[in-house]
């Protein structure tokens, strides 16, 4: 955790015991020295954050620098319905609310460096707006859905409360404690294999760093499944329905061949403005941003804009590639994102879902997957262990009876029983 | 003659004091016509049961090829709501959306009297480029069973021109009730054949909503909905409902679509939107009407906490969508004929009395023939569960619930 710098009274220390966290992220100032003193004694880690100053300090006094899996990512968002100065909703262009989230960022980073820890440091903002329990609890969901870690970080209330031993405070801090315990044990999770049958193809650097960012996150925001592909003559696209390649420049002639051959064999290719036209025959598709040209068995489409908009990219995809491949729907849930995950095998998959609005209160949800399973059971923060999930056929697939979510839930699915 | 008035504003100014709906026809009405109307028990949606039961049904209302046969059918959903949005766990089609079955069975027997083609048309709340199969694919709904249960299927999302590049003005005989004429999408002209397939249940401005409500969602939401005006160049939704416009009179309609008839008229809901759909029925006569009261729900058009999940058990057919809507309300155990303030018009007038006197069909259900079991042997009483609503929270449908499209 980001242990406050107000916090200079090695007695505060006590907080985490029963708690899962083991190493203290300091912004050093002289007055920790005795907390740094004990907390050492207490096995605990440290580590220092905060600018180069900071950090500095902290290694002269004794405290480790950032791991090399530490990512101290800039971009990194407090997660949730994204707010205006006034404090209303944003909307994004189709009126949906806008959702801050950092589960394409961590997507992202575990695709780049999967061996790593992907640490975020994200802060709660700050008064007049208020942190309620259930923001960290969404905070911490929606960092750990995608198998990142959140260096938890507490707002002033929060933290003015728990030097109180206020109870409220101390109960709060009891159920974030939990909450970040509960991911811990399912880190197994996030070794599993993304689902979904749409590949974005980047080098997600330089000038492609942001755009293509940009479209991994309004895919998530449609809960379209996607898949991240280095930018790479070795990439493997077997299993995909539709590619998004949108970088700037050419791809280099390797990588372009075997895009072509994609489309070619029945996939569907979404390109940028620069691709050439000549290979494809015209399908007279009437689409505003995008010329659809047959190419084989399958369609590229290639953007009319020379700097395509991510959410029309996003939607654009989904709506060429259809809903058919969609790999769960969901319903009665209002602004969420979603995860699906699975073994390598396939007898086992996981549906997450980070929910950050509901309609009304007691919504049951339903999660729709295209699949059989013999059975199911849903995780839910502050629940004692996993509830039984009644199944029931529909349309080919199996619709999941789920409670209501209001943050967080992961469900399991079996294919065979167990 | 500065003291004469039109037919049309006295007609207007009756209903706006509330001394429209005499019980029998006025000298103001036209002749109301009845056909009958046939009622078959269905417990269920499987196609072993639904289909034999449909088939028994336009048998006895005179049998589909006369209607059908080699023709444009344009079968009029009534997806209202968002597509992912249910009661409690249920598909949308076993509560507020009719059946796929349901419709993949009519289309079948359709196809098997011999219509030449077989289009589906709404106005989907989805973006111009969206194509209509993946709304339905986003309900957990497959277009291949309608695509399989007739050989020449069409989807058209009627928010939008499309190919005929601009919308079709359908004129109200008489004049019209709140607008002269409607713009709508071409294939609700271009169809030889129109009909009106929807769920009977509670609707909280109108008081019931039935396959006549269900013509409300002829009018494009490019033109007549909230975001009229802003959709077809930008390809992007701005509201699925037409709240501004059509409920509240607030602006006037769009994309060239002719203003309504008295701007002075009420700028209430319960005044307007039954003129507006017994205007349309009048301007888009409806060929065939199919109530599916197999399952439904009861509170409200579109799900919320107050809506019960119900299972009448019944179809009900008819080739006047008035006298079928009549019919189905009486089955409702509510007084189709019923004045505004009563059960279930509470706040609004009688669409079906308005439709009546613009000479659409007789709202009087002691005068329409009914073939199969009687009302009465198939009545769900809908009425007891709005009065046990209204009850426990004072906000049933007839009281001032969130208005729905």
């Amino acid at each position: 955790m980001r242990w406050p710098s107000a916090w200079v009274d090695p007695a505060l220390l006590g907080l985490l015991e029963g708690t899962p966290f083991n190493c203290l992220a300091m912004e050093w100032n002289a007055a920790l020295a005795p907390v740094a003193t004990k907390a050492r004694a207490a096995g605990l880690g440290l580590v220092a954050i905060g600018n180069d100053a900071a950090r500095s300090a902290g290694a002269g006094a004794g405290l480790a620098a950032p791991a090399e899996s530490l990512l101290l990512a800039s971009d990194s968002v407090w997660p949730g319905i994204a707010a205006q100065e006034n404090g209303a909703e944003l909307s994004g262009p189709t009126a949906n609310p806008w959702i801050d989230s950092n589960g394409w960022l961590l997507r992202l980073a575990k695709a780049r460096s999967p061996r790593k820890t992907v640490w975020l440091l994200f802060e709660p903002p700050a008064a007049p707006r208020v942190v309620t329990l259930e923001n960290y609890q969404r905070a911490i969901a929606d960092t750990g859905a995608w198998g990142g870690r959140w260096v938890v970080s507490l707002d002033s209330d929060l933290r003015g409360g728990l030097a109180r031993g206020d109870a409220k405070a101390l109960a709060s801090w009891k159920a974030i404690a939990a909450a970040v315990r509960f991911f811990d044990q399912r880190r197994a999770w996030s070794a599993l294999e993304p689902l979904g049958v749409v590949g974005v193809v980047s080098d997600f650097k330089g000038g492609n760093e942001a755009a293509t960012g940009e479209i991994l996150n309004l895919l998530g925001r449609r809960n379209l499944a996607y898949r991240i592909l280095e930018a790479s003559p070795t990439v493997s696209l077997a299993g995909f329905r539709a590619l998004i390649y949108v970088d700037q420049g050419a791809p280099a002639p390797l990588l372009r061949r075997k895009l072509t051959a994609f489309a070619e064999q029945g996939g569907l290719l979404m390109a940028g403005a620069k691709w050439d036209r000549a290979a494809g025959k015209p399908t007279g598709m009437d689409h505003p941003r995008v010329d659809v040209l047959q190419l084989g068995k399958g369609r590229i489409a290639i953007s009319k804009a020379s700097e395509p908009d991510p959410f029309m990219i996003a939607r654009d995809v989904h709506m060429l590639l259809g809903r058919t491949y969609d790999v769960a729907r969901f319903f009665n849930l209002s602004a969420f994102l979603s995860y699906c995950a699975a073994t390598p095998d396939g007898t086992e998959e996981v549906v997450q879902i980070v929910s950050f609005a509901i309609r009304f209160a007691n919504d049951v949800a339903t999660a729709w997957v295209p699949g059989k399973y013999a059975s199911a059971r849903q995780w839910s923060l502050g629940a004692e262990g996993p509830a039984p999930i009644e199944m029931v056929s529909e349309n080919g697939g199996t619709s999941l009876l789920l409670p209501p979510v209001p943050i967080y839930a992961g469900v399991e699915l079996f294919r065979k029983a167990g | 003659m500065p003291n004469a008035i039109s037919r049309r504003e006295l007609l207007a100014s009756i209903g706006a004091s509330g001394l429209l709906l005499p019980r029998t026809a006025s000298a103001f009405t036209v002749s109301a016509p009845v056909a009958p109307v046939v009622i078959a028990r269905c417990k269920t949606y499987e196609p072993s049961e639904l289909t034999p039961v449909l088939d028994g049904m336009f048998d006895k209302l005179g049998g589909l090829g006369k209607l059908v046969q080699g023709k444009t059918v344009a079968i009029k959903l009534n997806f209202n709501g968002g597509p992912t949005v249910r009661l409690g766990h249920l598909p949308l089609g076993d509560t507020h959306w009719p059946n796929p079955n349901l419709l993949a069975a009519a289309m079948h027997l359709m196809a098997r009297a011999g219509a030449r083609r077989i289009r589906l048309v709404e106005g989907a709340a989805a973006p111009r480029t969206d194509p209509f199969e993946e709304h339905m694919l986003d309900a957990n709904w497959d277009p291949q069973q309608f695509l399989r249960a007739a050989p020449r299927v069409e989807f058209e999302n009627t928010n939008y021109t499309n190919a005929a590049k601009k919308f079709t003005r359908l004129s109200v005989p008489h004049g019209g009730l709140l607008f002269p004429a409607y713009d709508v999408n071409h294939s609700y002209a271009d169809c030889d054949v129109f009909v009106s397939i929807a769920k009977y249940k509670d609707h909280p401005t109108t008081g019931v909503s039935t396959v006549m409500k269900n013509l409300f969602g002829l009018t494009p939401l490019t033109a007549y909905g909230n975001g009229a005006g802003k959709w077809e160049d930008n390809d992007l939704v701005y509201g699925n409902d037409r709240i501004q416009i059509m409920h509240r009179g607030s602006r006037q309609p769009s994309m060239g679509a002719l203003p309504e008839i008295d701007p002075k008229s009420p700028r209430d809901d319960g005044y307007r939107v039954p003129r507006a759909i017994a205007d349309l029925t009048a301007a888009r006569p409806v060929h065939l009407a199919i109530m599916d009261g197999v399952k439904t729900m009861a509170g409200a058009q579109t799900p919320d906490p107050r809506c019960t999940p119900i299972e009448p058990g019944v179809l009900i057919i008819g080739t006047n969508v008035v006298n079928t809507a009549a019919v189905a309300i009486a089955a409702m155990n509510y007084d189709p004929r019923a004045p505004k303030g009563t059960v279930p018009f509470e706040r609004c007038d009688n669409k079906l009395l308005l439709a009546e006197q613009l000479g659409v069909g007789s709202a009087d259900p002691a005068a329409i023939e009914v073939i199969g079991p009687s009302i009465r042997e198939v009545m769900f009483d809908f009425r007891a569960l709005r009065e046990k609503r209204r009850a426990q929270q004072g906000n049933g449908p007839g009281g001032r619930g969130r208005p729905q499209n």
